[in-house]
């Protein structure tokens, strides 16, 4: 056994929607990389805040170096070289970048900020990861791509033994997380850093991890070396054997119908009355030219690298970006959207990519939270009718097999409820178009399954026409049925066939317009 | 690498430099050195209340309860010396009781986890009766004429209050810029949970804070008294907390934390005793006084409010440091982004 292992055999206690006390044991050694992978509510943020010291262990102990230590504090952590990089940006975006490094552990001199020294000291730093950045200025000032980074540096700086990483991929693409990834590897590899990281894309664990550990409901279900776990072992752990077989199923089933597409497709166009959304040069103050027609009953997967104009274009469609020029025809009409209530009377409702921000609304319950929208269909004589508007939203969470306490604040369930619960709004508001700005952003791999046969369901049997903007290419090309991309605020509307392509592809064309 | 930017301050500086300007043209009474003296000794109490409120701000709090405790303290250093007391001791004790105030206002906003807005509201309130109920609603006059230093004194021609809010600038300056505390400060008005992730500790933070405003209160209180050289029990319930925040947000502190300076805080101390001031001397009504400060706070909010919508590096760049309003980039701001 190494002596500087870290051993954290730990009682956890999940979250709210199981309540129940769990055993985890997990080992990390100096210059390894274990990758943890789990579905939401499995456990995984709970253990990251145990061994980052915001909770306590209810049972348990964690060693380090063979010996046995207590985390009282995030602090306490800190100076025993657990650093943690958490999920959402935990820089300071009012703080110089010098003043960040230092935080909490600033170098004084009888009381007095040694501030030269540690500002030479945070361009060294920042140099020596190859950061072109000045450290005098506020962090708020650099792209978020940058702050991941540098927030890697900063806590390698404060002399990390070991390094707890939350999804540090979320917010960034292409180049980025192989930079990202790069980085972590160097830190493992030459520093001699443990590091734990938590990740839903396997293709990234695979590519850094040595080791590899799915957690299912609070327990640890795999624990191995990363060349001995396959992915389909993994997926089975943590999805469920059942999400396995149902998730080839809808693909086998979607193959089906992409093989006949192929074949009508070909035909001849598309007649019009299945025309739903045209788009001709539309431009708005990010967009440059945006061309595309999307037909009912179709889902139609829109890919880019973000700032490329997605969300701007879903924006616009819905009347929060004011269009400058151009048309959009809906249903062979004209359409000119002013704001989104009056894009949702015309049947075209938005599920937004950051939900946190302006999605769930965080203190009401769930069946507040999906009946907002609606909430005019259920009065009568100016009062609110609390029975059939709760019979009819739980009516749609059931369908989405929300789980967890309905009548609790939203803000307590796991992200994966939550954005089922916004699904389940979308779908109250009856849409005749369905737009979709990155609808598994941050869920597990179980729910992420279920939200994609969802909106295949919409789509090819409700006849909706969905519209899906994604980063992942696995996502574009297992739900949608055709793809366009977006490049620099233009899209030129060639729709190609999900079965004509592949990832490698999609990111040329993302990255390399022709 | 390390670039040169103008200063957060610039803007209510130069805004501070035109309303003197202009109250200089309109009446020749405005620009005499007794004047200049008078506004500086009136401004002293509020500047003060504003370099608390700025310490609080800066977390991301508010202090509702200054003003009353202006009254609070400036009561018991009169009763204590009507009993016989030493004036130190008095004015030490008084100020003890101002930063008891803020350590209970902190206490119960970050042990207790009530909103600042609600604590410092009840303790206001709290305040303000405390001196009712000890004097039964009776002014103290004070008999100890040494006391008169602290109010009326004055040092090569420069009032004792302006001297002491010199000093407080200047200490609390340095704690705010060079010391962990100053920058834990900011980082807990940045954002509190990523700091408290970070190590840092946040109740001590937030305890340190409101004390220090306290404290401030209880430095107002005493000059208050001082000047007077009676102890109202109803002293500081008119617009010194008005006029405090409004100094401490036209300053460029911001009511949403993390971001401000005690310098700003007291030039916008400066601009609203000098706002007031001369509307007195002009001949304007004292009624219209919280009229144009208020409309003084509002514009400063919005101009706070516009500049949180920007993203935190746009303003930075737009006018954060280099430019007070929220204006188009001006030629010097394009050279000053070339450097």
């Amino acid at each position: 056994m190494d002596r500087r292992a870290w051993r954290l055999p730990a009682s956890v206690s999940i979250f709210q929607e199981c309540r129940r006390s769990c055993g985890v044991s997990i080992a990390v050694r100096p210059g390894q990389i274990i990758g943890l992978a789990g579905h939401n509510g499995a456990g995984k943020s709970t253990l990251l805040r145990l061994l980052s010291g915001v909770y306590r262990p209810d049972e348990g102990a964690m060693f380090l170096n063979g010996a046995p230590i207590e985390l009282h504090s995030p602090k306490a952590a800190l100076s025993r070289g657990i650093a943690t990089v958490h999920q959402e940006l935990s820089l300071l975006p009012n703080l110089t970048v010098t003043q960040n490094v230092f935080l909490a552990q600033e170098r004084t001199r009888i009381g007095i900020l040694q501030r030269d020294s540690m500002r030479i000291e945070a361009q060294e730093m920042v140099q020596r990861f190859g950061l072109d950045i000045d450290v005098t200025m506020p962090v708020g000032s650099y792209p978020v791509a940058t702050r991941q980074l540098l927030e890697l540096a900063i806590a390698t700086h404060r002399n990390a033994q070991f390094l707890l990483l939350d999804e540090p991929t979320t917010s960034l693409e292409g180049e980025q997380i192989d930079q990202l990834l790069e980085t972590v590897r160097n830190l493992a590899k030459t520093h001699g850093v443990g590091i734990i990281l938590i990740d839903h894309k396997l293709d990234e664990l695979y590519a850094v991890a040595d080791h590899l550990v799915a957690l299912v409901d609070g327990q640890v279900r795999i624990d191995g070396p990363a060349e001995k776990v396959s992915r389909e072992e993994m997926v089975r752990a943590i999805a469920g054997d059942e999400a396995v077989l149902l998730g080839q199923r809808a693909r086998a089933a979607r193959d089906e119908q992409a093989g006949s597409q192929v074949a009508s497709g070909s035909e001849a166009d598309v007649k019009t009355e299945d025309v739903a959304l045209v788009v001709r040069q539309l431009k708005t103050k990010t967009l440059v030219d945006v061309n595309l027609t999307a037909q009912r009953g179709r889902i139609l997967g829109i890919y880019g690298l973000v700032g490329s104009g997605r969300t701007e274009f879903l924006r616009a469609l819905i009347g929060l970006d004011s269009v400058l020029a151009g048309t959009i025809e809906l249903m062979g009409r004209p359409y000119r959207p002013h704001n989104p209530s009056a894009a949702r009377k015309a049947g075209i409702v938005y599920l937004t990519e950051e939900r946190k921000r302006d999605g769930i609304i965080a203190p009401l319950d769930s069946i507040t939270n999906v009946s907002l929208p609606v909430l005019s269909n259920f009065r009568r004589f100016g009062f609110l009718q609390h029975g059939p508007m709760k019979s009819s939203a739980n009516a749609y969470l059931d369908l989405l097999h929300v789980r967890g306490d309905r009548s609790q604040p939203i803000i307590r369930l796991s992200g994966g409820n939550q954005q089922k619960i916004l699904f389940a709004r979308a779908l109250a508001q009856d849409p005749t178009i369905l737009l979709l700005d990155e609808p598994t952003k941050g869920v597990d791999i179980g729910v992420k399954g279920d939200i994609h046969r969802m909106i295949r369901e919409l789509a090819h049997e409700k006849q909706m026409t969905v519209l899906l903007v994604s980063s992942e290419e696995d996502e574009v090309l297992e739900v949608a049925d055709e793809v366009v991309v977006f490049v620099g605020g233009k899209c030129d509307g060639k729709a190609e066939l999900v079965a004509n392509l592949n990832a490698a592809q999609l990111r040329r064309e993302a990255w390399l317009p022709a | 690498m390390k670039r040169w930017r103008l200063p957060e301050e610039a803007g209510v500086a130069i805004i501070l430099v035109l309303v003197v300007l202009v109250m200089s043209i309109l009446s020749p009474n405005f620009r005499t050195l007794s004047n200049a003296q008078i506004l500086l000794l009136n401004g002293a109490v509020i500047a003060f209340l504003a370099m608390g409120q700025t310490f609080v701000l800066l977390t991301g709090g508010i202090d509702l309860s200054t003003g009353s405790n202006v009254a609070m303290t400036g009561v018991l250093a009169a009763v204590l010396m009507k009993y016989g007391m030493p004036w130190e001791v008095a004015s030490l004790l008084a100020i003890c009781a101002g930063v008891s105030l803020g350590i209970v206002n902190g206490f119960f906003i970050h042990y207790v986890g009530l909103p600042a807005f609600i604590v410092t509201f009840s303790t206001f309130g709290v305040a303000a009766s405390i001196p009712l109920i000890i004097t039964g609603a009776n002014s103290v006059s004070i008999k100890d004429y040494d006391f008169a230093l602290v109010g009326r004194g004055a040092f090569l021609g420069i009032p004792m209050p302006v001297l002491l809010v010199f000093v407080a600038a200047i200490i609390l300056t340095v704690i705010l810029r060079l010391t962990p505390l100053g920058v834990q400060i900011y980082a807990t008005g940045g954002n509190a949970e990523t700091s408290r992730l970070a190590g840092v500790n946040i109740g001590r933070t937030i305890i340190v804070v409101y004390a220090v405003s306290g404290l401030c209160a209880a430095m107002g209180g005493l000059i208050t008294a001082s000047r007077l050289m009676v102890g109202y029990p109803s002293a500081g319930s008119g617009n010194e907390l008005f006029f405090s925040i409004a100094s401490a947000v036209v300053g460029g502190v911001s009511l949403f934390g993390g971001i401000g300076s005690i310098l700003g805080a007291l030039l916008g101390a400066v601009l609203i005793a000098a706002v007031s001031n001369g509307m007195n001397v002009v001949g304007v009504p004292s009624y219209w006084q919280p009229l144009v400060i208020g409309l003084i706070i509002l514009t400063g909010v919005t101009i706070d409010t516009y500049r949180r919508r920007v993203s935190f590096g746009e303003l930075a760049r737009r006018f954060g440091r280099r430019q007070p309003q929220p204006a188009a980039p001006t030629p010097t701001d394009t050279q000053n982004r070339s450097s």
